[in-house]
């Protein structure tokens, strides 16, 4: 821990070499959990380049004695809540049955190229997560995906606790039904 | 009761999503529910799923390369600020190189400066012009108090010690001694009278028994270098 310590406090002293440290050490969890909320490769890879800039903007306001991890899980909840909504309206834009087709068959073959070491996840999380709202998705993927308790997720989203259930039982049932479907097809 | 309620409770059970009675209520349900019994068992299952999910491990494709990419951003932003900071510089700095700003500017530094010590000067001479005044007599309130109690004790202490008879003046010696004897303690008034008695001595003819010397009141008199200004003026 003291030598976390000192590495932010170098790199608020603009020390590069620190904050690549920092970078080095965090960017898998800050990918895995971009990746897990998003289900799309590429979008998490921006996700993470994106947070980790912002810590770099904002490294001065971070208190060294806090934990790293819980402002880095707030930074990339934040963007990919972001990302979702941007997502979900440009889908209701460019909604025709032909389009989506198409678009997705382009995504699915982009990101069997680029993501073939995490395909298998991906594809179970988006089986699974689809159909889910922004918030159900990102309530569902830091409680049981990231396995976070309860205050940490308030802490993280800023919703209160009924909320986070009320968004957690949704998606559950939601998941519930899709596994239920799968079981009757088999 | 309905099942309902019992369902939305089953999604919420995991740790510090129920309360304690609410565990319990559920648990009690679950033994006589056969329906909902079996979707705690579905729910379990799913629960098996996500865990799976969960400890699946999540490899960053590329890792070197986000990592640099990173840092490139990072970079870029920060020679982006500094490009901006530098050229806010670079735009301020000809400006005080211009030679008629300069000779403003310079002016407008010296004006100041002179300004300050013009001021200091001024103030130090009225401080000490007022030092003078304060060395040189007491304050003129306090003359002004003591005079006119003084000019109304010495009328009416004139009556006791001399009076005027057929023009002449006629003093009480012994009232007379007194007051020079405690001259040092004389009031204003009784010092006024003695300065009377001075002025007037050409005049004073007669004593009620032997006669006063008129030098032994200018000596006393003498001594006392604030009264006499104090005379004087009035």
């Amino acid at each position: 821990m003291p030598e976390l310590y000192d590495i932010f406090l170098r790199c608020q002293n603009g020390d590069l070499a620190a904050f690549r440290q920092v970078v080095e050490t965090h960017q898998s969890f800050a990918f895995s959990l971009a990746l897990r909320m998003l289900c799309d490769a590429e979008d998490a890879r921006d996700v993470v380049q994106e947070s980790f800039i912002k810590v770099w903007q904002n490294i001065g306001q971070f208190d060294p004695n806090r934990k790293f991890t819980t402002w880095l899980y707030k930074i990339i909840t934040n963007l990919c809540l972001d990302y979702l909504k941007a997502r979900k309206r440009k889908n209701r834009l460019f909604s025709s049955p032909l389009d989506s087709k198409v678009g997705n068959l382009a995504r699915a073959e982009v990101d069997e190229e680029k993501n073939c070491m995490n395909k298998e996840l991906i594809k179970e999380i988006k089986m699974l997560a689809e159909g889910l709202t922004p918030k159900q998705r990102i309530v569902f993927v830091l409680r049981d995906l990231q396995g976070l308790e309860m205050d940490q997720v308030v802490k993280i989203t800023g919703l209160n606790k009924s909320k986070i259930k009320s968004n957690l039982y949704h998606a559950r049932m939601n998941i519930r039904a899709k596994l239920e479907a799968l079981e009757k097809e088999k | 009761m309905s099942c309902k309620k019992y369902q939305k409770m089953l999604f919420l059970d995991r740790p510090g999503e129920l309360s304690q009675s609410e565990q319990k209520e559920l648990q009690q349900h679950l033994l006589t529910c056969t329906a909902c019994a079996k979707l705690q068992e579905k729910i379990e299952n799913d629960a098996a799923i996500i865990e799976r999910l969960r400890q699946t491990a999540v490899n960053v494709p590329n890792a070197f390369q986000l990592t640099d990419d990173i840092l490139y951003s990072v970079k870029l932003q920060r020679r982006a600020l500094n490009i901006q900071r530098k050229r806010w510089i670079n735009n301020l700095f000809p400006r005080f190189t211009l030679p008629r700003l300069r000779f403003v500017l310079t002016t407008f530094v010296v004006l100041i400066i002179a300004g300050f010590l013009g001021q200091e000067v001024m103030i130090l001479g009225r401080i000490s012009k007022l030092e003078k005044q304060l060395a040189d007599k007491p304050t003129v309130q306090s003359h002004d108090i003591h005079e006119s109690a003084a000019m109304k004790s010495f009328l009416k202490n004139l009556d006791q010690l001399a009076l005027v008879k057929d023009d002449k003046i006629l003093v009480n010696k012994k009232s007379l001694e007194t007051l020079l004897k405690s001259y040092g303690e004389l009031k204003m008034s009784n010092r006024i009278l003695l300065q009377y008695l001075q002025d007037h001595k050409a005049e004073i003819e007669g004593f009620y028994e032997k006669s006063i010397n008129p030098d032994q009141i200018e000596k006393v008199l003498k001594k006392d270098k604030r009264f006499r200004q104090l005379i004087r003026e009035s």
